[in-house]
């Protein structure tokens, strides 16, 4: 079988100008980014649905169990229930709480071109979303919170189109809110985007910058806005386990400003995270698999400037 | 050998009087400030070059110090995480 090699073929003396081709960057064949509103997923979180990327959890205080029981491959129904004090808004410093109890009913319609979810709440809030890829390219997404409180209904919905190595978006919701988004691939690591929005009902307009600089071991994300935000992240992936994390949240209009540095270890039966800030805040929440579809969680964030002190836990089944 | 005694004892008095005395402390903690305000702007020349003690640093008000804090705190954190990042991993 001497003749199987195809004659001229000399394989010792291509492979090495075949790797450096590879090497080099092929301009017409970059990668195509994430999405705009994922720039920061690995550090921050930025929706309940990105939750499991983000080395920040949610945290929370009181008891919380969920149950998720699936009745086919696609559609499956959760069942919530919270019990513990909720924090509200208020100008003095200090911080108010109010104990609340609530159930919560949600329905999960997944499939892999159509996603709808559904929670409805005893407290009469509902919410909806609807994501559904039309074409492999283009996307609609949709969401609404709807509560019985006057003025504290929104809808929004975004249509994203993905390109071979850009990503657009275009967003409009309810009180007249238009928004638009542009992120690019310049390199094989780099990439760089856009963003305005228009608030007719504030008649507020903004735009934003944002930067991505990603390869197999770190995460880089800048982002300005002419709401006076600068967001800066770095994700250290120290391995498969493990990740670091620090970022830095500044706003030049209010003159304030928050750095954080936090760990992520992902073990075999549980997963752990934490979180210290500039502020003397220090978080962490712990997930345990006690069995199979059986989650244990404690969550714990204390506060000494403000003397706020919660910790949470909390059982997920299903 | 007494009179360096006297002179140790001299120094020692005035430190405590100027650090541990709260008048004088927040006196000359609000000197500096001042003087440092008047002496950063631009027009100002001593023998061409600035000194070092006059530096932007002193000059910050609370919000800056925040600020330059939390910047110390994640570039820190970030080259903490380059270089001994490993140690962390199990």
């Amino acid at each position: 079988m001497a003749g199987l090699v195809p004659p001229g073929a000399s394989p010792d003396a291509s492979k090495p100008a075949h790797s450096e081709a590879d090497e080099k960057t092929d301009y017409m064949n970059l990668p195509c980014p994430i999405p705009y509103e994922e720039l920061h997923r690995e550090a921050l979180s930025y929706s309940s649905l990105l939750t499991s990327f983000s080395i920040w959890p949610e945290t929370f205080e009181g008891l919380r169990f969920d149950f998720t029981k699936a009745l086919n491959q696609k559609f499956s129904l959760s069942h919530s229930v919270f019990m513990g004090p909720t924090e509200i808004p208020s100008q003095s410093a200090e911080t108010i709480k109010i104990p609340t109890a609530h159930y919560e009913f949600g329905t999960n319609f997944i499939d892999p071109n159509l996603m709808l979810i559904g929670r409805v709440l005893t407290d009469g809030r509902l919410n909806a979303r609807l994501k559904w890829d039309l074409t492999d390219n283009f996307t609609v997404k949709a969401n609404a919170q709807l509560s019985n409180e006057p003025h504290m209904s929104h809808g929004m919905f975004n249509f994203d189109y993905k390109g071979k190595d850009f990503r657009s978006q275009f967003q409009m919701g309810n009180g007249a809110l238009f928004g638009a988004s542009y992120i690019q691939s310049i390199t094989q690591h780099l990439s760089l985007g856009g963003e305005v929005f228009w608030a007719g009902q504030h008649r507020k307009s903004g735009i934003g910058y944002a930067a991505r600089y990603e390869t197999d071991k770190m995460v880089a994300t800048g982002q300005v806005a002419n709401t006076g935000i600068v967001a800066l992240s770095y994700v250290q992936k120290v391995s498969d386990k493990v990740s670091l994390a620090t970022d830095l949240m500044y706003n030049y209009m209010s003159r304030d400003v928050t750095a954080s540095v936090g760990y992520d270890y992902t073990l075999r039966q549980c997963r752990l995270r934490g979180k210290i800030d500039s502020n003397g805040c220090t978080t962490s929440y712990l997930e345990e698999r006690l069995n199979m579809g059986l989650n244990f969680i404690l969550s714990a964030e204390i506060d000494h400037r403000k003397k706020d002190y919660k910790f949470g836990f909390g059982l997920t089944v299903g | 050998m007494a009179d360096t005694v006297i002179s140790l004892d001299k120094l020692k008095a005035f430190w405590n009087s100027q650090v541990h005395d709260e008048e004088n402390w927040a006196h000359n903690m609000n000197g500096r400030f001042l003087v440092s305000a008047f002496l950063v702007p631009s027009d100002f020349h001593c023998h061409g070059i600035r000194p070092p003690e006059f530096s932007a640093i002193l000059a910050c008000s609370g919000n800056e110090q925040k600020l330059l804090r939390a910047a110390g705190l994640f570039a820190g954190s970030i080259l903490l995480m380059r270089n001994y990042g490993d140690l962390m991993a199990i």
